[in-house]
């Protein structure tokens, strides 16, 4: 691996490792607080809707109050032969389709007249709801079973009261929730009426469903299994391999005479509850990706200048000095590293050519003294020469001197030959002088003979 | 603890007092108020369907239609409100005449002539026509009631609508959900019957409640013009009776009781 990837790597590490551990920390955090966030928004959802079907129904159970109250409602004292009750009763069905059916007792129990031809000619004295209402007391049945088809429901009951005494209990008015429609219709104006996500109503007690906006077999067993009295808010489960999540409401009996006993589950598919968390995760892979990316151009900005500075190091370790340090300016990072590659370069180019004037003086030494010898050894022949020759010369003239004295009665060639060995002994003793003033190749110090100048001249 | 026990014993008092079924009297005066409750309605109601009805806009854009075949079309449409009605309440015939007697729009089966009427004549009509708008006559003929109501143009009486009602609705509704022991009749001001929840074969009406005549009745109970309840013994007979007014008529309810022991004893053939 070059110097360059793994510089570029290093960087990219120090970059991207602390910022995936922060936005992992974020993300962990965030993503926990938006799939709370979204369970929350499913279950406000599924509470909502079973407080709009509980207020809903306690507006049915007003509306048929004062229904009640209406003069036609008089008409149960002439029975269904000719009066308009029917026809009202049809009405009122008509434009407040929550209720399944509306029936009209009279106080013996008696149909008198009902929206439901099931109930037709029918007798309800031994209904709870029409003993309670002939009593006088507003009655509230849940899961009685008087609709036709045998479908279980929640109905009301309500007295109605003679005009003529305003007391005597006349007949009864009973409507019958029809739990589906109104279901339905809220759950079509509520957030768990989009697509996928499913209502189902069921019976508290009895785990009846009541109504499910998509009915569907696998998701009612796997609603069974819920505990709906445990204090977890939501439930998760696959459906068809898909997962799901479930929340429940259950009805409070706000406003009506007896809680329902209803609960509501409102489901959806996990992936679309948690939609707005993927599209988090995703804005969050995108965002890590391009800060990976700009950790890598700021890796790779920071490396170049240390990528060169190793280069030149490289060059400059292979001897090749002269090849200029890369100039940084003064805020950069890695500047005081240029300055102090470029001091090494230069100690090692100083350093360099001292080596080189060492082996030039050492060579300089070397010649010197074989110079040197080679003239001391000429000397030393030439006086040995010089030597032989003159001594040769004093001994003749000695010779002659001694032999010549007592012959020659010249004095003065004896006077002559004495001068000359004279001269000549001084002349031997010259030349010796000479010789020995000769410096000899042992005395010779060449270390310090070179060596100032040289340094001087570097230094100069 | 004496307290508490007299305060349950106060409380079972109370209880029983509430629970106690009420008197004979009671339960005839209650038939009577329903039943009275229950005439006004159906005879409210046909006075109200036909002050309504000779209201209604369709005869002011007859009369003003500017062509034969908008006149007919109306015309028509008149005649599709009444049948709406047809039945309700009774009412079975639905009758427009104009000021000569021509017949105008007729919805029913009832109708004996479909000729011109002798509107001074006819009590129907001439008692429709002598009402102010809105205002409507009850005539009570043999079998029915007539309600006539005149229909007003630019303050001048153009028709009169007339809705005959049967009697025999008035039966149905003194029948209906009565007990056994009680029977109803619907007596005129003048103290004719004229109807009775009793099915009689033959169709008519008998002229004496218990052998009583209306005045002999309200004498004997003792009640107002009004109202009055009360136990009478005809013929060693015995009935509670109770009269409620409702308008000029008078509903009248009789539960029969028991023979008194000692008739029952005797074999007195009085008490029969």
């Amino acid at each position: 691996m070059s110097i360059r990837s793994k510089v570029t790597a290093a960087f990219a590490l120090c970059i991207s490792l602390p910022m995936v551990a922060g936005m992992g920390a974020l993300w962990l955090g965030t993503e926990d607080t938006l799939r709370h966030q979204a369970s929350q928004d499913l279950q406000a959802a599924t509470r909502s809707v079973m407080a709009t079907i509980e207020e809903q129904m306690a507006f049915n159970f007003t509306h048929l109050k004062a229904w009640s109250s209406l003069p036609v409602m008089q008409d149960v004292l002439i029975g269904d032969d000719g009066g308009e009750l029917l026809h009202t009763l049809n009405d009122l069905n008509l434009n407040y389709p929550d209720f399944g059916a509306l029936t009209i007792t009279n106080a013996q129990g008696a149909v008198v007249a009902t929206t439901d031809p099931a109930q037709r000619h029918s007798d309800l004295s031994a209904y709870e709801g029409v003993h309670a209402a002939v009593s006088g007391r507003r009655y509230q049945s849940n899961y009685t079973i008087h609709r036709a088809g045998g479908i279980e429901t929640i109905s009301f009951t309500v007295p109605l009261v003679a005009a003529y005494d305003r007391q005597t209990v006349i007949g009864t008015l009973t409507g019958y929730l029809d739990l589906q429609a109104m279901a339905a219709r809220v759950v079509g104006a509520s957030t768990l009426g989009i697509e996928r996500r499913i209502l189902v109503l069921a019976q508290h007690d009895k785990g009846a469903i009541v109504f499910s906006s998509r009915p569907n077999g696998a998701l009612l067993e796997e609603l069974k299994r819920v505990d709906p009295s445990s204090k977890r808010s939501s439930y998760e489960f696959v459906l068809g391999s898909e997962p799901h999540l479930a929340t429940f409401a259950r009805s409070k009996g706000t406003f009506l005479e007896k809680n329902p006993g209803l609960i509501a589950f409102g489901i959806a598919p996990s992936a679309s509850v948690f939609a707005a968390v993927d599209n988090v995760s995703n804005i969050f892979i995108a965002v890590a990706g391009f800060a990976s990316v700009i950790a890598l151009v700021i890796a790779w900005r920071w490396s170049t200048p240390l990528v060169r500075l190793a280069s030149r190091m490289g060059r400059v370790a292979r001897g090749e000095e002269d090849s200029p340090v890369p100039k940084l300016p003064s805020h950069n990072t890695f500047a005081p590293l240029a300055i102090a590659l470029d001091t090494m370069r230069e100690t090692t180019l100083i350093r360099d050519r001292l080596a080189a004037r060492e082996v030039e003086l050492i060579h300089a030494k070397s010649a010197a003294e074989v110079e040197a010898s080679s003239k001391s050894q000429q000397l030393e022949s030439l006086s040995t020469s010089l030597r032989d020759q003159i001594t040769s010369i004093v001994d003749l003239c000695d010779l002659i001197t001694k032999e010549n004295i007592a012959a020659a009665s010249n004095t003065r060639h004896v006077s002559y030959a004495r001068e000359l060995s004279r001269s000549g002994t001084r002349l031997l003793a010259i030349v010796e002088d000479a010789i020995s003033n000769v410096p000899g190749e042992e005395n010779a110090d060449f270390d310090s003979l070179g060596a100032q100048p040289v340094a001087t001249q570097t230094a100069a | 603890m004496r307290g508490e026990f007299l305060i349950v014993i106060l409380g079972l008092s109370l209880t029983c007092g509430l629970g106690v079924a009420p008197s004979a009297a009671t339960g005839v005066q209650a038939v009577a108020q329903e039943k009275a409750a229950a005439v006004s309605i159906i005879k409210s109601r046909a006075q109200k369907y036909t002050a309504t009805l000779a209201q209604g806009r369709l005869f002011s854009a007859y009369l003003n239609a500017s062509t034969m075949s908008e006149g007919a079309r109306l015309r028509a449409r008149i005649g599709n409100s009444f049948k709406a009605l047809e039945s309700h309440y009774g009412m079975r015939d639905f009758t427009v005449v104009d000021r000569s007697g021509e017949l105008f729009v007729h919805v029913g089966t009832a109708l004996t002539s479909s000729g011109k009427r002798n509107v001074k004549k006819d009590p129907v009509l001439s008692a429709g026509f002598a009402q102010q708008e809105r205002a409507v006559a009850i005539v009570v003929d043999e079998g029915h009631v007539s309600y006539a109501s005149p229909v007003m143009r630019r303050g001048e009486k153009e028709f009169v609508l007339c809705i005959e009602q049967e009697l025999s609705a008035y039966d149905k509704v003194l029948a209906y959900g009565l007990a056994k022991t009680f029977y109803v009749v619907v007596v005129d001001k003048h103290g004719k019957i004229l109807s009775d929840s009793r099915a009689h074969p033959s169709g008519s009406k008998p002229s004496t409640i218990e052998g009583l005549t209306l005045d002999e009745m309200r004498n004997q109970l003792g009640g107002s013009l009004a109202e009055g309840t009360g136990r009478i013994v005809t013929n060693g007979t015995q009935s509670n009776m109770s009269y409620q007014t409702v308008g000029d008529w008078t509903v009248v309810a009789v539960e029969s009781l028991p023979a008194p022991q000692e008739c029952l004893r005797t074999g007195d053939d009085k008490c029969r």
